[in-house]
This record gives C-alpha cells, sequence and structure tokens, in this order.
C-alpha cells in the first residue's frame, strides 16, 4: 500500500487517541497493510514502554507544608514596597507578559510587524536627531529622503566618501591644501573620483579627510600626491592610526625622499613597541643611507638593551662605514653604561 | 465544581487567608507534580510553585467558577512555567535545589524486582535527559498530553492556544523523544 504524509499525523493522533470513529477505521485498514506506518506504531509503542518505567517525583510532605508556610507568610505580610522595587516588579512582570504574548505562534506575525514598526520608529528617531551630522554614520544614507542644507550635504558627500574608500570603490584624483596654515585645521581638498568627481572639504581633524590622506598614502600610485599627503598626515595630530599609516610608508614606500618624509614625522613620537620594531628593521635594511642612519639615531637616543644586537649587527656589515661607526660607537657607550650599572648594583 | 471547593473559594475573597492553606494542601501535590514535569529542575519546579499559587491567591477575585478551579490552576502553571523559562533563559540560572533531599523518587510500574534498580536508574536518567532537550512549550504539552492524559482540545484551552499549535508541539516532542530514547 503506498504511504502518504498524511498518514505520519494519523499514526501520531491515532497513537494518542486522538482520531474520531471514521478516522480510526480508515487508518486501521492502512495502517494492515503499510509497513511505513507498522514500523512507526513500534517505535511509538517502544517510547511509551519506556515512559512507563519513568518514576514520579513526589515532593515530602515537610518540603509541601514548608512551602505553603512561606506563601502564607507572603500573604499576611506583604513586604513594605519602596517605589524603585514596586517598579522594577511592575516592568518585570510587563517583560515577562510581553515576552509570553510574543511567543505564542499566533501573535508571530504581529511580532514581525511590530518589531519591523519599531525599527523604522528608532530609525527615524537616529535620523532626525544631531547624529546625523556625525561623518561616521553610515545610517544617515538609509531612507534620508528630504532636502539637505549645506553642511548635511557635504557631511553625506564625506559619508559616501567613507563608505566607498573602506569598500575599495573610489580613487583619488587630486588632493590639495586650499588654505596653509600653522595650525592643525588648515583646510584641505581631495578629489575623488567616482561615478561623477567629488570634492570634499575639511580640516585636517577631519576623520574622513584623515581617511582620504591615509589611503592616499597607502595606496595612491601618483608620487606626487602621495607625497603630499604624507606631509599633510605630519601636520594632522597625531593619533593611533596616523601613527600606523606613517610607518607602513616609512617601511613600505618604494620613493627613498617619502619614506624620509614619514620617518621625520615619526621622529617625536613615542618609541613603543611596534614603532622600536619599524626602526631596527629600517635600519638593519633600507636601501637608503639616509634612512638607515635617520633610524639608527632614534635607536641611539633610545638607550635600551633591545638595541644592542642591533647595533652590533650594524657595526659588523653595514655597507656605509660612518654607519659602521657611528654604531659602534654607541655600543660602547651603551656597554660603559651597563657595566656602571652593574657595578652599582654588585660592588 | 464540589460546593465545599466554593466555599473555601468564598472564604478566601472574604479575607479568610488560612482558608488558602486548605487549598493548597488539597492541590500542593498535584501542582507541584506538574511543576517539576514543566520544569525538571527541583528548585524550579519550588519556585514555580510557589509563584503558582501567589498568582492564584492573587488573581481569584478575577475566578468566574465557569471551569473547575485546577482546569484555572492548569492555566496559570503553564502560563508561569512560561514566565519562569524565560526568566531563566535571560538570567542564564540553572542552579539545582537546595532542597534536593527533601524530594523522592517512586518507582514507576514496571520497577518490580531490585535487581532491575541499576537499569532503571540509566532509563530514568536517559528520560530525564531527554525531556530536558524539549523546549518549554514542547514539554509542557508532552506532559499535559502523555502524563496527564488530557485531549488536544483541552491543552489548546488551558494554553490559550489553537489545537493545531499543540498538535504541532506534541509531534515535535515526542519525534524528538523518540530518537533520544531510541539510542538504547
Amino acid at each position: 500500500m503506498r504511504h502518504d504524509k498524511k498518514f505520519d499525523e494519523l499514526c501520531l493522533l491515532y497513537f494518542y487517541q486522538e482520531l474520531s470513529e471514521p478516522e480510526v477505521a480508515l487508518f486501521r485498514k492502512h495502517l494492515q497493510k503499510c509497513p511505513i506506518c507498522q514500523a512507526e506504531m513500534r517505535r511509538l509503542e517502544a517510547m511509551q514502554a519506556k515512559m512507563a518505567h519513568f518514576p514520579e517525583e513526589k515532593p515530602h510532605p515537610a518540603l509541601l507544608a514548608n512551602l505553603n508556610q512561606r506563601i502564607l507568610s507572603a500573604i499576611d505580610k506583604p513586604t513594605p514596597e519602596t517605589v524603585v522595587p514596586k517598579i522594577g516588579r511592575w516592568l518585570e512582570a510587563l517583560g515577562d507578559w510581553v515576552f509570553t504574548t510574543l511567543a505564542k505562534p499566533r501573535y508571530q506575525l504581529a511580532t514581525i510587524a511590530a518589531t519591523f514598526l519599531l525599527g523604522i520608529v528608532v530609525g527615524k528617531i537616529w535620523l532626525s536627531s544631531g547624529l546625523r551630522h556625525n561623518p561616521d554614520m553610515l545610517a544617515n544614507l538609509i531612507n534620508y529622503n528630504y532636502q539637505m542644507t549645506d553642511t548635511e550635504k557635504e557631511n553625506l558627500q564625506k559619508v559616501m566618501a567613507g563608505y566607498l574608500l573602506r569598500s575599495n570603490g573610489v580613487e583619488i584624483n587630486d588632493l590639495f591644501q586650499t588654505e596653509s596654515t600653522p595650525s592643525a585645521g588648515g583646510l584641505v581638498e581631495v578629489n575623488v573620483k567616482l561615478s561623477k568627481d567629488l570634492a570634499l572639504t575639511g580640516g585636517l581633524d577631519d576623520p574622513t579627510i584623515q581617511s582620504l590622506l591615509m589611503y592616499t598614502a597607502r595606496q595612491e600610485k601618483d608620487t606626487v600626491r602621495r607625497q603630499r599627503a604624507v606631509r599633510l598626515l605630519t601636520q594632522a595630530a597625531s593619533n593611533p592610526a596616523i601613527k600606523k599609516t606613517l610607518t607602513a610608508v616609512m617601511l613600505h614606500d618604494e620613493l627613498e625622499r617619502i619614506r624620509l618624509a614619514a620617518a621625520r614625522s615619526l621622529q617625536d613620537e613615542v618609541l613603543d613597541a611596534d614603532l622600536l620594531e619599524a626602526y631596527k628593521a629600517v635600519a638593519l635594511h633600507d636601501g637608503s643611507v639616509e634612512m638607515r642612519r635617520m633610524a639608527i639615531n632614534r635607536l641611539i637616543r633610545y638607550e635600551s638593551e633591545d638595541i644592542i644586537p642591533v647595533l652590533a649587527l650594524i657595526s659588523a656589515r653595514d655597507s656605509d662605514e660612518n654607519l659602521r661607526n657611528r654604531a659602534q660607537g654607541a655600543l660602547d657607550r651603551l656597554f660603559v653604561k651597563y657595566q656602571k650599572n652593574n657595578s652599582r648594583l654588585n660592588p | 465544581m464540589e460546593k465545599d471547593e466554593k466555599e473555601i473559594i468564598e472564604r478566601i475573597l472574604g479575607g479568610d487567608k488560612m482558608a488558602f492553606g486548605i487549598l493548597m494542601e488539597r492541590y500542593g501535590e498535584r501542582v507541584m507534580g506538574l511543576a517539576f514535569h514543566f520544569t525538571r529542575n527541583h528548585q524550579d519546579a519550588e519556585d514555580l510553585y510557589q509563584e503558582t499559587f501567589l498568582k492564584v491567591y492573587c488573581n481569584l477575585p478575577n475566578f468566574r467558577f465557569e471551569c473547575e478551579l485546577f482546569t484555572w490552576i492548569y492555566r496559570i502553571i503553564a502560563n508561569q512555567a512560561f514566565n519562569l523559562y524565560n526568566k531563566r533563559k535571560r538570567m542564564r540560572l540553572a542552579d539545582s535545589g537546595e532542597d534536593d533531599h527533601l524530594w523522592e523518587t517512586i518507582p514507576g510500574e514496571a520497577e518490580e524486582e531490585a535487581d532491575q534498580a541499576t537499569f532503571n536508574l540509566a532509563l530514568r536518567q536517559q528520560i530525564d535527559h531527554a525531556l530536558r532537550q524539549l523546549s518549554v512549550q514542547q514539554r509542557v504539552v508532552f506532559v499535559l498530553k502523555h502524563i496527564e492524559g488530557k485531549k488536544l482540545k483541552e491543552i489548546a484551552a488551558l494554553l490559550d492556544c489553537t489545537e493545531g499549535t499543540v498538535k504541532r508541539y506534541l509531534f515535535r516532542a515526542t519525534r524528538k523523544l523518540q530518537s533520544l530514547l531510541a539510542t538504547t
């Protein structure tokens, strides 16, 4: 006999004695000839046989008496509540009610619709708040549909550029400083090529402008623009991202003058572990004597035991005699210094 | 509804709190049995027991005498079980009971011979584990059907949902238990 899927349900309902008489007759007739349903019935009966072994757990009368006493005490002596726990309890009850109500399958659709509506309301509030002026908020792009002010347009452009920058969908056409001031706030213009040209204007403290400059410094093919980006980054107030970018440029840029510009801008930075390693790499491997000299000088200023192996290597094998001598001199001074320290510690 | 039950309720509603003690003594064991089946945890069962009776006391003025009192209590305990489950899920708590020694295991029907004790202990653990794998909705429906012997229609009325929903939970619970218990 052919087994139809509807018999799966009938089989369970038959097992749980939930079928009407005509359905029982129909199913029994089917059951006699269907090996699939017969096997299913055997499985259900096996499960029931196992469940029959299941012992009940019965609480001790003392436990129930104790719990009943607790309940009666709670009823008898309602504890005076201050406003805060009362509100907490109401909120908890409301939360429980919402959870249990929304969890019911019949309200699932309503729950989805309510969540969607809530999303729209929250989104609207978000967009109409001051947060939309933050260039980092890509959310501004969504459903943003009214006449924008010039400032808002500028911000939106920056947001777009920032987004495209992160998704590698942007090409830098040109960048220049429109207003040169000694402060970090001098205006910089970066021309970004999208489907059409987009000009962004912002101070060196503007995160989008900074992102564009960092991108240009690392990725731009045109050497003039790359160098200009590095120079502008050196004018901007330093932050970890800029420091990281300049370190990368110092290590990897193919042009010596750009590497030098980056290295010079890093001269006054705090020598953390990353920068120390970068300087060591430059001192040992950079092809430019000037770069190596700058790195060695920076390492010597550091005056730490960490640099002894690097200085030893340079003094032994650097191609430039002046650098070898400089490294050797620094090594000697370090040895004297550490000998003095040791004799002071172990007289 | 029994006459004395109505009297008890009226006494409670009239302010006689001790009459509520009589009600708890009458239904306490059944409520606790259900609470344990629903939660599979002694501590949770005790919490559920207390929350259920407190809710019964608070909502008794709303009881309309349209159904049996215990049917009404059933509804409360099932809803409280869902609440407790949601609360526990949010708090990620699953403490074992402090008063585990105050629970005793009553042997199942088939546990007649002492030499079967080890086998039954393993089987009991297997069943307990399997029941814990069910969602709280599946477990409540399965307990009401399989252990309490309720009809699907009654369960739907108790849980305030459709019969189709109850069927779905029962089928899923049965399938899950079948596969979990089929391993030995």
